[in-house]
């Protein structure tokens, strides 16, 4: 399954690469980012898509580490299981952690880390 | 008109989740057919293809899908006949194809009552105008298009547009003649019509309209026109019961109910033998029309002394209504309307072969004889009888209700020539309820709306004919609805009327004018059906001597009964 490669700046957007492409897991991962950070319900056609961990953080619901590690775990796991329920061919993920890297309000740095069900792993795992 | 994409296309706002997606899934089907799409596209939510091209076109073909749906519903004729429509434009274009178009007056059909001075022929050019209110311009409505031929009292009809003359006093003749037309402000029953000045009509003393012609109101919308669309397809003929039906219906608006019964039906007695034992192609259609009104004849009998060696001293003579005689309310002498007198009515059949007995009851084909007993007070006659060249006689006043209707469409159906049917129009067997009492509880300090409780209960027991049922539940609503709590008994005395007549004649037997010694023992006397309970009055009788010499052919079902409440005949009786 082949997709077209984006690129993510951060806050400042994104870019399209209609030359390359992606495939396999990578696919796989570049959907779950731009689930993770679409805000649920933006989407008509998939009304159950995207995550609310950027109004969280745009409503300044982020207040403390612990809030933020409990928000960023439940965007992992609606995002895994999302993601993985609109794949019907390739690779799946086993695993997704997103994990507070910075948390400097009101800064907010995320590390993902996506683990497919043939156990490729795309990211470092911070240890704390 | 509109572009397809204009009436049909919703707005992406309106589509629905679930129509996108399923349009989605089967853009997604498409691109997985690697024959028809080349390399597998990852078009999962959040992927740039599933976003930026699949999204926009599932949304666009969701839409498309919807405006298809709207499309296929507009050439639905029954949907837009139940009041769906999303383009009228294009669908009025449509049902015009099917023979549907718009109506720009609502032709009305009423009956006037021509009167003469003379008894002789009179021809009224097909194209005569009634014109009634100064505006409302009516021609005859007649089977065929050509000349309204008018006989003479006694001849018979042998023409489709052919009326024959009814004597209603000693020097008035009258016929019932259909008009059709149009009416912007209602011609009101007694309304006198002015006729074409160029028309030559000297022995014409009057011409007014039977009952009230009420004015319709056009029903252009395009669900309205779809009915009609289909009405026409359905009524294009004789061919089934539901035809002729809607056949009738919209042929003369003015029916307020319509049946038809057909071979094998309870109602139906004139299909009852061939010689292979098959029912013959026969259909009975039953109207009631809105034009049923009450009229007053005067009818002259001859009085009859003796016949033979046989002391009579009755008065006897045929006695032909205007249209079709439905119920005998009174019948009294012309110089003593107060002297009421209990006729005796003796039906034939004038075409014996097709509806013998009393099947032809309440038809064209039946044929009345009137016989009236000389009130005596003792041995001193209480009628004055008049004797001239032409006999001895009297003149008696009969007040009756008739459908003038059925003349008429007996005519268009005979017209219309229906291949290999006999079609004969009757007017339904009338139940008649001469009593209805409700015993009722209510609540103190309620107040009971006797007047309320009249008004619907009457209209409900005097429209009822098939398809509809008189249902007591429905009459209990009514009356709970005026005010009271409980309903205790209803009291019912009614009779179920398989004719005007009393007795029935059969082919070939004497009629009372002939000799009525012999026609009152060879005649068939029509049964007396009395009913006394309410959840009776949906009554089914079939003739318990078929077969037999004793047969009279009479028949009442479910297709075939009208109610009919005679004045004075409701009570509400408050229970203490």
């Amino acid at each position: 399954m082949n997709g077209i490669r984006m690129i993510f700046h951060g806050m400042t957007g994104w870019d399209l690469l209609p030359d390359e492409e992606v495939s396999g897991f990578e696919s796989t991962v570049q959907c779950a980012l731009v689930n993770m950070a679409m805000q649920r319900g933006s989407s008509r056609m998939h009304p159950e898509a995207g995550t609310d961990l950027l109004a969280q953080g745009v409503y300044g619901l982020l207040t403390d580490l612990n809030t933020t590690k409990h928000a960023a775990n439940f965007a992992a796991a609606e995002t895994r299981e999302f993601i993985n329920g609109n794949t019907a061919s390739g690779p799946k993920m086993s695993n997704l952690f997103l994990q507070p890297s910075v948390f400097a309000p009101p800064r907010l740095e995320l590390n993902a880390v996506f683990i497919s069900d043939s156990q490729e792993q795309i990211g470092i795992l911070l240890t704390s | 008109m509109k572009t397809l994409l204009e009436a049909y296309l919703p707005t992406p706002g309106d589509l629905t989740t679930a129509e996108m997606q399923s349009a989605r899934g089967t853009l997604e089907m498409w691109l997985r057919d690697t024959a028809l799409a080349g390399p597998l596209q990852d078009t999962r939510p959040g992927s740039p293809f599933g976003m930026w091209v699949l999204d926009p076109f599932a949304q666009l073909c969701a839409g498309m899908q919807n405006a298809t749906g709207k499309l296929r519903d507009d050439l639905n004729v029954a949907g837009v006949a139940n009041g769906v429509v999303w383009d009228c434009d294009f669908v009025e274009a449509w049902l015009a194809g099917l023979g549907a178009v718009r109506q720009e007056s609502l032709d009305v059909v009423g009956y006037v009552r021509l009167e003469f001075s003379a008894n002789q022929a009179v021809i009224i050019p097909g194209g005569t105008r009634f014109v009634f209110n100064t505006a409302d311009v009516f021609l005859p409505f007649t089977a065929e298009l050509g000349p309204v031929v008018i006989r003479p009292v006694g001849l018979p009809v042998t023409g489709p547009n052919m009326y024959v003359l009814t004597p209603v006093s000693a020097s008035t003749y009258a016929v019932v003649l259909p008009l059709k037309g149009y009416t912007t402000q209602g011609v009101p029953a007694g309304s006198e019509a002015k006729i074409d000045p160029t028309v030559a009509l000297p022995t014409l003393v009057r011409a007014a309209a039977v009952t009230t012609f009420a004015n319709g109101r056009v029903n252009n919308s395009v669900p309205a026109m779809a009915r009609r669309s289909m009405e026409t397809l359905f009524a294009s003929g004789f061919a089934s019961r539901g035809g002729v039906v809607r056949h009738l219906k919209q042929t003369f608006p003015d029916l307020t109910g319509v049946a038809a019964t057909v071979s094998g039906d309870v109602e139906m007695t004139r299909s009852a033998a061939t010689a292979l034992g098959v029912g013959s192609r026969t259909v009975d259609v039953y109207t009631r029309s809105s034009a049923r009104t009450v009229v007053t004849q005067t009818v002259r009998l001859e009085y009859v002394v003796s016949q033979g060696n046989t002391a009579v001293r009755k008065f006897i003579g045929t006695w032909q209504p205007l249209g079709v005689a439905t119920r005998v309310d009174g019948v009294s002498w012309a110089g003593n309307t107060s002297l009421r007198l209990k006729p005796t009515i003796f039906s034939s059949s004038l075409a014996p072969a097709r509806a013998p007995l009393l099947s032809c009851a309440y038809s064209t084909l039946e044929k009345m004889e009137m016989v009236i007993d000389m009130p005596m007070n003792g041995n001193l006659p209480l009628i004055t009888t008049t004797q001239d060249d032409s006999g001895v006689y009297a003149w008696f006043t009969v007040t009756y209700e008739t459908d003038p209707s059925i003349p008429t469409m007996q005519a268009f159906v005979d017209a219309e020539g229906v291949a290999g049917m006999d079609v004969l129009v009757r007017a339904p067997m009338q139940l008649v309820i001469s009593r209805m009492v409700f015993h009722y509880d209510k609540e103190p300090g309620v107040l009971f709306n006797t007047e309320q409780a009249l008004a619907d209960v009457s209209s409900y027991l005097g429209g009822l004919f098939a398809p509809d049922r008189l249902n007591p539940a429905d009459l209990n609503d009514i009356v709970y609805a005026a005010g009271a709590s409980r309903i205790n008994s209803v009291e019912v005395q009614a009779d179920l009327r398989l004719s005007c007549a009393q007795y029935a004649v059969e082919a070939g037997g004497a009629m009372p004018s002939v000799n009525y010694r012999v026609a009152i023992l060879t005649a068939i006397q029509v049964p007396q059906i009395t009913l006394n309970d309410i959840l009776a009055l949906n009554p089914v009788y079939t003739d318990p001597n078929a077969g037999t010499p004793a047969q009279h052919m009479g028949a009442a079902g479910r297709r075939n009964v009208a109610c009919a409440l005679l004045p004075s005949a409701l009570m509400f009786h408050h229970d203490l």
